[in-house]
């Protein structure tokens, strides 16, 4: 059997290269390991929806021990049949945006034709497609076919390179996981036959699951994509190359370099615009939106967003250090909006969409947010998807409230019976009731629901159905809880140097942990215990808010050797008491707040550790309310209506307005009912 | 007559009973006040003596409203901030619309099925109100032709039923079909403009189906009709025979209805409302937006009655 030789890596990357795991690269070494390149042709045939591609992965071992085999992500798979993983996992979930009743036509397939090993120039290439075969490490799934392992004959020793030639042919899903076709709008995302990430412990490579996202090392991607000619298309990269060819076809072809990622869109309808972001010191930005025909006067919105995310997470993390980003407005219900990929993002919006609802703008920043988490930090989102979805969520609320306030409510009338995915039509703007960006941005209401049930240092791919409520909501509000009880001036620089030390690498919890403590000069290990290693729960109250005159009654000695002399009462003083309760499982240190009727207060800190914290007061004046929290640093508390406690009843009248509100409303349904009867 | 002149003299009937519309009312409010005092207690449990109670009532607290709907049963679940002002309009006609009226809490569902029963019990006596040579409204009389029509109304509401129900299952399948066959289409606009034609059609669908058995009522009330099914006939007979006139009056009327749901969305209160008397104000505001719906539904019977009456004069089966 032909020995594959190894070839040398550049010297300058070899140190790197090798603890990369480990420390921060150099200054002058490339941004990343670009240890997983790809360079792909691919051909689009809108009629089929299918893809025809070759590509050659040229791979590196950064890691300090040997491989004999490779493996390979075949995610569109997932979709082959109705008993892979992904459906499997889709249908036992009782909610989610996942698709569960994929009809003929809507399935999918990546079928590796060829698999060649490359082992040097002039060197004949070694067949190694009937070594090849399907694995399903997480549950044994025969019918799983979405990881592939490829044995090589000789193993790949640290620093030594592997190269292989495949060539694949593929059906294009009925969009499933934001990415498939609908009519002629086509969004290809982990469409080619992809690298897991080889670590310390040997391969990282999970099979496709409904609840989870990806995980790749970076690389340089080098695409040529083939679609017909009157197709505007937007990749990952920056467009180098355009041949039209005879056929009716054109070739676009893409570069980019440090990503781990590429996804594509073609479609004939996009129109686009482009807009230069351009706010020194941080670096300029060609920013770029394909955006669907009906939504051109929302061009200025997107980017407007788009700029708002850029900015704010440049100024707070680190800046984006790609010269372009491109914005893809999908087309409607093509089901591909609201993702992430290396530096092109979907965003999605609707007709009618007045401003002030926060749509386009929410998914507009949460998404192009996921350039720098996810994008620049590569997290592993098979294991710990909250370091990016849960960082994104955090810095996208941020990013609203800074740019552009709360968010009125809306809701969307229109909206029949055997047509819900359509999602109703006319929006209703409701003025005065608007979501914040603590309960409404960071998604308390969310979380309150699965708070117990997991924990969040649960691998994400064996989460309950719950698991997005774990990695988005509890990480942004428990990142909203460390900013508050820490400060901003002191969160940011956590952030910071948590983003720049680990961009372009992979970074674990514990990575993160580690930065937050040195970085605070804290030992935050017990927050860390509470909100990421247990499915405690935290909810404090004011259980007993009280204030009595201090009676004394009986016989006094009113001066030495005096008389004794009975007395009554005494009523200049008044004992206050105030209980406060830790009905949940967590603990947290929390401020007690009681304000008197003079407007004089008293605050208390309580570490929060036991069942409860009896307080005493004894002051002139009768308590008016106590607060536990007052100021709400534990954005975690699921219910903080029993934070506060009025010692007088505070009337009916919130009560009546509401219920007289809801009564109008029962009132005009039973006249709904009567005209129809 | 003209259709508008009917509906003229039709909305001059009402006007002339008040009596009824007061009595109308009362049913209606007496109806929905115990739920009303059912929620009244569950917020005021909700919101104990917390702080909560400034912000709900300086406007609305969505972080209360999240804890509150987490635990929501029964009554509880049905509220939602979206009742405020106009929403309380559209949310019900979105839910009458697409059926889900009938998945709301069943407690309030029964509550509804009760309160369309009165209604079938009342409208023996609307009927006689609105017809020629009725004298001042008394409410025993008003009862008594209510009692004698009652079951034969009970009967027609049910035939209604089935009618409606078909108009359902026929939407549900329409917008499923819809949705199927334009899953390839990438343009919301063009959706949009699919399912807001379909919808019109459904809507036209409910409403004929309600304008025929309006007249069915009529048909059995005037004529004094036994069965019911000969009086369903009747009544989309008539609507069939007098299509341009039937129609007219009640789209016309509709569109009044239409307009005064516009005026009403320009002043219905919003959240704003934090003394006694500015709730008390906006509760007297959309007590004036129902007592204006209950004349409008008064007004389709009187000119319905009085467009019957002129044109049955020449028909007679």
């Amino acid at each position: 059997m032909p020995r594959i030789p190894l070839r040398l890596l550049p010297l300058f990357l070899a140190p790197a290269l090798l603890t990369a795991q480990d420390e921060p690269p150099q200054p002058d070494a490339q941004p990343s390991a670009r240890n997983a390149s790809y360079t792909i042709e691919v051909t689009l045939d809108p009629d089929t929806k299918t893809l025809q591609g070759k590509e050659t992965i040229t791979w590196t071992n950064i890691q300090p021990l040997a491989t004999d085999e490779l493996r390979l992500h075949l995610y569109w798979n997932a979709w082959r049949n109705n008993r892979s993983t992904w459906l499997l996992e889709s249908r036992l979930r009782a909610r989610g945006r996942n698709r569960q009743d994929p009809q003929e036509g809507d399935f999918s397939y990546s079928d590796v034709t060829s698999i060649k090993l490359i082992p040097d120039i002039g060197v004949p290439s070694i067949d190694v497609t009937r070594m090849a075969h399907y694995d399903a490490p997480d549950d044994g799934n025969p019918e799983d076919r979405t990881l592939m392992v490829v044995p090589l004959p000789e193993p790949v020793e640290p620093l030594g390179t592997a190269q292989i030639e495949l060539e694949w042919s593929a059906a294009i899903p009925r969009t499933f996981a934001r990415t498939g076709f609908r009519g002629d709008f086509f969004f290809l995302a982990q469409w080619f036959p992809k690298l897991a990430v080889f670590e310390e412990g040997g391969w990282n490579a999970h099979q496709f699951h409904a609840g989870t996202e990806f995980y790749s090392d970076y690389g340089e991607y080098d695409v040529r994509i083939t679609v017909p000619s009157n197709y505007v298309v937007g990749a990952t990269g920056r467009e180098v190359e355009k041949s039209v060819l005879a056929d009716g076809m054109a070739t676009y072809r893409y570069r980019q370099a440090d990503v781990h990622d590429f996804a594509w869109t073609a479609s004939p309808d996009y129109l686009v615009f482009e807009k230069l972001f351009n706010e020194p010191p941080l670096p300029p930005v060609d920013m770029r939106l394909l955006l669907q025909p009906e939504h051109e006067e929302q061009a200025e919105r997107h980017f407007h967003a788009t700029a708002a995310a850029l900015r704010n997470y440049g100024t707070w993390y680190g800046a984006y250090p790609y010269s372009h980003v491109t914005i893809v407005d999908p087309a409607y219900l093509s089901g591909a909006g609201g993702m992430e990929y290396p530096t092109l993002f979907t965003s999605g919006t609707r007709l009618f969409n007045s401003f002030g609802g926060g749509s386009p703008e929410g998914v507009t920043v949460h998404e192009c947010g996921h350039q720098f988490w996810y994008g620049l930090v590569g997290n592993n989102e098979f294991e710990h998807a909250w370091l990016d979805e849960g960082f994104n969520t955090f810095s996208t609320a941020r990013t609203m409230d800074v740019t552009y306030g709360n968010r009125t409510l809306v809701r969307r009338y229109l909206n029949p019976r055997g047509a819900r995915r359509m999602g109703g039509f006319l929006p209703v703007f409701f003025e005065g009731i608007e979501s914040d960006r603590m309960v409404g941005g960071n998604r308390l209401d969310g979380y309150r629901d699965a708070a117990t049930s997991d924990a969040q240092s649960t691998p994400t791919y064996l989460y309950s159905a719950s698991g997005g409520a774990h990695s988005y909501n509890k990480t942004a509000l428990w990142l909203s809880t460390l900013e508050r009880y820490l400060g901003w001036d002191k969160l940011q620089p956590i952030m910071a140097t948590f983003f720049e030390r680990y961009k372009f690498r992979h970074p674990s919890p514990q990575d993160f942990f580690d930065v937050a403590n040195e970085v605070s000069g804290q030992d935050l290990t017990w927050f860390f215990d509470q909100v990421y290693r247990s499915s405690n729960d935290f909810d404090y109250a004011i259980e007993r808010a009280t204030s009595d005159p201090i009676e004394i009654s009986g016989y006094v000695r009113e001066s030495d050797g005096g008389e004794l002399v009975h007395r009554d009462s005494e009523t200049e003083l008044f004992r206050t008491e105030v209980v406060v309760r830790r009905n949940g499982a967590a603990h947290f240190p929390v401020d007690v707040l009681m304000v008197f009727e003079d407007g004089s207060e008293v605050r208390e800190s309580w570490d929060g550790q036991g069942r409860f914290k009896l307080y005493v007061e004894e002051q002139p004046q009768k308590l008016s309310y106590a607060v536990v929290d007052p100021e709400r640093k534990l954005l975690l508390d699921l219910y903080y209506t029993n934070n506060s406690k009025l010692r007088e009843p505070g009337g009916t009248l919130p009560a009546r307005k509401w219920s007289s509100k809801w009564m109008i409303w029962f009132q005009d349904l039973l006249a709904t009912f009567a005209f129809f009867s | 007559m003209t259709a508008i002149g009917l509906a003229f003299r039709g909305f001059g009937n009402v006007l002339r009973s008040p009596g009824l519309v007061l009595w109308l009312w009362i049913v209606n409010v007496a109806v929905a006040l115990p739920a009303a005092a059912v929620l009244t207690e569950s917020i005021r449990d909700s919101v104990g003596t917390s702080l909560v109670h400034q912000n709900l009532r300086d406007g609305f607290d969505m972080g209360w409203y999240g804890e509150y709907s987490a635990e929501a049963k029964g009554i509880e679940s049905t509220f939602t901030p979206t009742v405020t002002g106009a929403g309380a309009f559209f949310n019900n006609i979105e839910a009458w619309f697409n059926g889900d009226i009938f998945e709301t809490y069943r407690g309030l569902l029964g509550l509804g099925i009760l309160y369309a029963v009165l209604w079938s019990f009342f409208v023996g006596g609307i009927l006689q109100r609105y017809g020629e040579g009725a004298g001042l409204f008394r409410l025993n009389e008003f009862i008594a032709e209510g009692a004698s029509y009652f079951f034969r109304f009970l009967r027609l509401a049910l035939i209604s039923g089935a009618f409606y129900y078909l108009v359902y299952c026929f939407a549900a399948w329409l917008f499923e079909r819809m949705e199927t066959s334009m899953r390839d289409v990438t343009s919301e606009e063009s959706v949009f403009a699919y399912v807001l034609a379909g919808s019109l059609f459904v809507v036209f669908l409910l409403t004929f189906v309600n304008m025929a058995f309006d007249y069915a009522k009529i048909a059995t009330h005037r004529e004094n009709r036994r069965s019911m099914v000969l009086a369903t006939l009747r009544g989309f007979g008539f609507v069939l025979s007098n299509l341009g006139r039937t129609t007219t009056l009640y789209y016309g009327l509709g569109l009044a209805g239409v307009l005064m749901l516009l005026v009403y969305n320009v002043i219905a209160p919003g959240v704003g409302q934090s003394s006694a008397s500015g709730v008390a104000m906006a509760f007297v505001i959309g007590q004036a937006y129902l007592i204006a719906k209950l004349v409008l539904r008064l007004t389709f019977y009187a000119g319905e009655i009085a467009l019957f009456d002129r044109a049955s004069v020449k028909i007679s089966w």
